[in-house]
């Protein structure tokens, strides 16, 4: 337990940073307009400036409140990352079958339960199942194995 | 680099130009549409695929790459190899891009190989019940009495150039109202929340059969064949409107015009077919039947024009 | 009776032995595909869509509805299952169904889901053939400013659909709207906060939204966590999966007024199931009497969105049919199956093509009734889904959910979109922010601007002339009164804890 509720201090005055930007992007890149005749900066502004107000609101009442702090997870976070980001990769310059046998070996790594054996298994297996699916069965224009070279 | 080095580079990409060339197409051909699955434009590919696939006897891929007002699917198609395997089949949107979009990532003239005229008709301005007259020069007395609405399917779209294009060439006191695409268009106006809609014969002419939409005139400078009921723009003394809407096929930039001219003639033999001149029937529409040249011409004036008018009405600023 | 005539030759059409087939053949591929996480209504046509054209129009549209209503099922099953919504509908169902699924109920979820869809659907089926024309008509009427009129009707009545302090709550709606925002204005042409992204001036679609917020968001709480006690597999019995007499009396009323929300909105083309589905949550939640149940597995909470997106499903037929406008992306594809085949959708519609109007409506009950046969005896084998281990689950349910979010617009940066939405839902998780009301900000927000400003249009700058007009002015006072309602409760629930906390200095 902390003396303050630092969840919810952060929580709203990130969205206060965010609304704040946004409001402020919007401001000086885009045309406001009148209310009666709404330019393409209107909302973006308004909105932001609600969302700003709305994050005070959350983070006041929590500085005379305590609370917990939830622990952040930083190995899945990065594991995951590189397990989307290798499938975005690989989809269009190598193809199905190696896109998804490495996002699924690469994804089981954000825990330490799964043996690498089990890991490869499921990566094939995984290979296997979308393959049948969506190239066999559903016939996606999808190619399933380029050589980019 | 090493001059003979250059020139055996030289002289074997030509070979293999020429090879590519003969055999025509030497494996499966990818037509990039650079809208979602089932639209009007997809709906012109994907049959013709099938007729192209009988006549070139190699399968004919169609790939829909939607986004960006179809500048996703045709920036893609620009940056493919010129060897005739990745073809593009689009509409008008091709030639209002580049008056709207400033950060174009090809150049419409270099980038891009206009091939085939496929489907061409022209734009029709219909009217909803909230319009009394029943033609284009008692509804332009109307309009200075009673200020119009002109719906569009969305800002940058052919709706929108074409109702602009109508604005400046009869100096007519009207507003422009956006809607999101032209399902909306056409409901608005004939719910009678909007005047006009300017589009395609396709997509109006059902309503006009039923009575709930009226053709005002055809924007062309005579009657148009399949329509001969509804009066030209040419007839109420209005011209600077016949710009004609369209789907053609298009290829990289710098492709070998022997190659041009064949993929020009095994595409006009599809739309030659039953079930193309069946579909062309119930769109209201004509095959193209121009050359590469000629569709070129048109092209590039399409351009212009809409580039002009976006400058001289402010469009998209 | 021509009704009687026009559904005997619809029964007709549709139990013709190759119609019979392929609706079948439709309602179970929809039903299976749509359980893979990622893959919604509109990737799963969108996939199937090349089959159909080698069938005749009928067929071809029977079995694509029957993708459609299959696939919207199946979605609801991996949503309470996983907590992974393919569509904004069962984002919604998950509220509750979760939960529930999390208390070993998940068969009694599914169960009641299924008789759900099967009532939703027969009640917008009835509203479809008896009103079709009628409802076409009226839909007309609305114009910019209805719709802006009831989209902010929808934006406060549904608001306070989570359980989270109503700052927090207002604060995601309005988050989400600002998402919405994103993309080319549907007014000015100008692209907002794309950064010279083309990817992004379509704005983000809602399925890679809810596919990241929820999905990748829920994988990356999850994951590593100590797991809660693994459902035993008695749950998967099949006396487990029955609801309770009380299940039952709860879940009548909120079924009838759920159907009543689908059907209304979903008649409206532009607005669509998903927003049926919030509207018809909210109202359960307002209407009850035991409001704190909700978000803590109150089977009104999966029978009300359930029945509503159903009856939406079926009613959003009408516009499609009738105008030949579609209501979404997915009616597109539909009229996308009857063009190819040369039959323009449009008003002679029916009275040209009367065997294929009836037989459809007729395909899609029959459709309905299959999705029941099928899946009541399916449900034991979803639950023990469950039995798997998460850790070999996951690294599955991410491969989908890249596969799904792809194939959409085949994009790889849609891809990268879920992946930045899934650290967003998941930073979302950690600060108890609530997700829903994001994701209601983000489909009405941009309907609330655009219709907002094109009334304004036409109103030629004279706001007057929107809130005099008859039916927007109803509906504006109506959510004015909600809000005031809402207004006033929450300071008289404040100043009673005022009291109660003077009198009671320690408390």
């Amino acid at each position: 337990m902390l003396d303050r509720d630092y969840r919810d201090i952060v929580a709203g005055l990130g969205l206060t940073a965010i609304g704040a930007a946004a409001a402020l992007y919007a401001l000086f890149n885009y045309n406001l307009g009148t209310f009666t005749r709404m330019g393409p900066g209107m909302m973006p502004v308004s909105l932001g400036i609600i969302l700003a107000v709305f994050g005070l609101l959350i983070a006041f009442p929590a500085l005379s409140r305590s609370g917990d702090l939830p622990p952040l997870k930083i190995r899945p976070m990065i594991v995951m990352s590189i397990s989307i980001f290798s499938f975005a990769l690989m989809i269009e310059s190598v193809g199905l079958v190696p896109a998804v046998f490495f996002t699924t070996v690469i994804a089981t790594f954000s825990e330490t339960r799964v043996p690498l054996v089990s890991a490869l298994v499921l990566g094939a297996g995984m290979t296997l199942l979308t393959w049948s699916l969506f190239i066999l069965g559903l016939g996606l224009p999808i190619s399933s194995f380029d050589w980019p070279f | 680099m090493n001059k003979t080095f250059a020139a055996t580079l030289a002289v074997t990409l030509s070979a293999t130009a020429v090879f590519a060339q003969d055999s025509f197409p030497s494996g499966p051909v990818t037509i990039i549409v650079p809208y979602g699955t089932g639209g009007s434009t997809d709906m012109t590919a994907r049959p013709l695929a099938i007729e192209l696939e009988n006549i070139w006897g190699q399968p004919v891929v169609i790939e829909n790459k939607p986004g960006a007002g179809s500048m996703i699917g045709t920036t893609e198609m620009t940056q493919a190899d010129p060897d005739g395997h990745t073809l593009l089949i689009n509409t008008a949107a091709i030639s209002t891009a580049p008056a709207i979009q400033t950060d174009l990532q090809f150049d419409p003239e270099a980038d891009v190989t206009p091939i085939s005229l496929l489907v061409t008709s022209p734009y029709v301005l219909a009217a909803g019940s909230n319009v009394k007259s029943d033609d284009l020069s008692a509804f332009l007395e109307e309009a200075e009495e009673r200020p119009m609405f002109l719906g569009t399917a969305g800002p940058g779209s052919s709706s929108h150039f074409m109702s602009e294009l109508l604005i400046e060439a009869t100096d007519i006191p009207a507003d422009i109202i956006h809607f999101s695409g032209g399902g909306e268009a056409q409901t608005n106006m004939m719910g009678g929340h909007s005047d006009t809609y300017i589009s395609t014969t396709a997509s109006v002419m059902p309503y006009v059969n039923d009575g709930r939409t009226k053709a005002l005139a055809v924007l062309a400078p005579e009657r148009f064949e399949l329509l001969p009921d509804v009066p030209s723009s040419g007839e109420a003394g209005v011209t600077g409107v016949d710009i004609n809407g369209w789907v053609a096929l298009f290829g990289p930039g710098g492709m070998d015009p022997e190659l041009v001219d064949q993929i020009n003639a095994d595409f006009a033999e599809a739309m030659a077919t039953d079930r193309m001149q069946e579909q062309l029937e119930a769109n209201y529409a004509v095959a193209g039947d121009l050359t590469p040249e000629e569709f070129r011409e048109i092209y590039l004036r399409d351009i212009e024009t809409w580039k002009r008018l976006a400058e001289s009405r402010n469009i998209g600023q | 009776m021509e009704l009687l005539a026009n559904l005997a030759l619809g029964l007709e059409t549709a139990v013709t032995p190759t119609n019979l087939l392929f609706c079948f053949a439709g309602v179970f591929l929809g039903t299976f595909v749509g359980v893979i996480p990622g893959v919604g209504p509109l990737a799963a046509i969108s996939m199937l869509f090349p089959i159909t054209f080698y069938l005749d129009p009928t067929a071809a549209l029977i079995m694509l509805a029957g993708i459609y209503y299959g696939t919207t099922y199946g979605g609801s099953t991996a949503s309470i299952l996983l907590n992974i919504p393919g569509a904004t509908s069962s984002a919604v169902t998950c509220l509750d169904g979760h939960p529930m699924a999390k208390q070993g109920r998940a068969g009694v979820a599914l169960f009641m889901t299924t008789i759900a869809s099967f009532v939703g659907g027969s009640f917008g089926i009835i509203i479809l053939s008896l009103f079709s024309p009628l409802i076409a008509e009226y839909a007309l009427t609305f114009g910019p400013a209805e719709y802006f009129a009831l989209m902010v009707l929808g934006l406060i009545a549904a608001s306070t659909i989570s359980n989270a302090s109503p700052s927090k709550g207002l604060a995601m709606v309005v988050f989400g709207m600002l998402f919405a925002t994103v993309g080319t204005d549907s007014q000015s042409g100008v692209g907002r906060f794309t950064f010279g992204s083309m990817s992004l001036l379509e704005g983000f679609g809602i399925s890679a939204m809810a596919m990241g917020l929820f999905g990748v968001g829920e994988i990356l709480s999850s994951v590593g966590a100590t797991r809660i006690a693994k459902i035993d597999s008695s749950s998967a019995k099949l006396l487990n999966m029955l609801p309770s007499k009380d299940d039952w009396r709860r879940s009548w009323l909120p079924g009838l007024r759920g159907s009543s929300i689908g059907s209304f909105i979903g008649a409206l083309p532009g607005t669509g199931p998903s927003i049926a589905v919030f509207m018809a949550y909210a109202f359960e939640k307002r209407v009850s009497k035991t409001p704190e149940r909700f978000g803590h597995g109150a089977i009104e909470g999966v029978v009300a969105p359930e029945t509503a997106n159903n009856a939406a499903d079926q009613t959003a037929f009408i516009p499609t049919l009738t105008l030949g406008i579609p209501g979404s992306a997915t009616m597109a594809l539909m009229l996308g199956a009857l063009m190819i085949h040369g039959i323009q959708p449009g008003p002679t519609l029916i009275v040209e093509q009367p065997s294929l109007f009836w037989g459809l409506v007729m395909s899609f009950w029959i459709g309905n009734l299959l999705l029941l046969i099928l899946n009541l005896p399916l449900i034991g084998l979803w639950v023990r889904l469950l039995l798997i281990p998460y850790h070999y689950l996951y690294p599955a349910i991410l491969v989908f959910l890249c596969i799904g979010a792809y194939s959409v617009r085949a994009n790889p940066a849609d891809v990268l979109i879920i992946l930045g939405f899934g650290f967003v839902g998941y930073a979302m998780r950690l600060a108890d922010l609530p997700a829903a009301p994001l994701l209601l900000g983000f489909v009405l927000g941009p309907l609330v601007e655009t219709q907002f400003r094109r009334a304004m249009v036409l109103a030629r700058g004279d706001f007057t002339d929107v809130v005099t007009r008859p039916i927007a002015g109803t509906v504006l006072a109506l959510a004015a009164a909600i809000l005031v309602w809402t207004l006033v409760s929450a300071i008289m629930r404040y100043r009673r804890g005022m009291k109660a906390l003077t009198r009671n200095p320690t408390g």
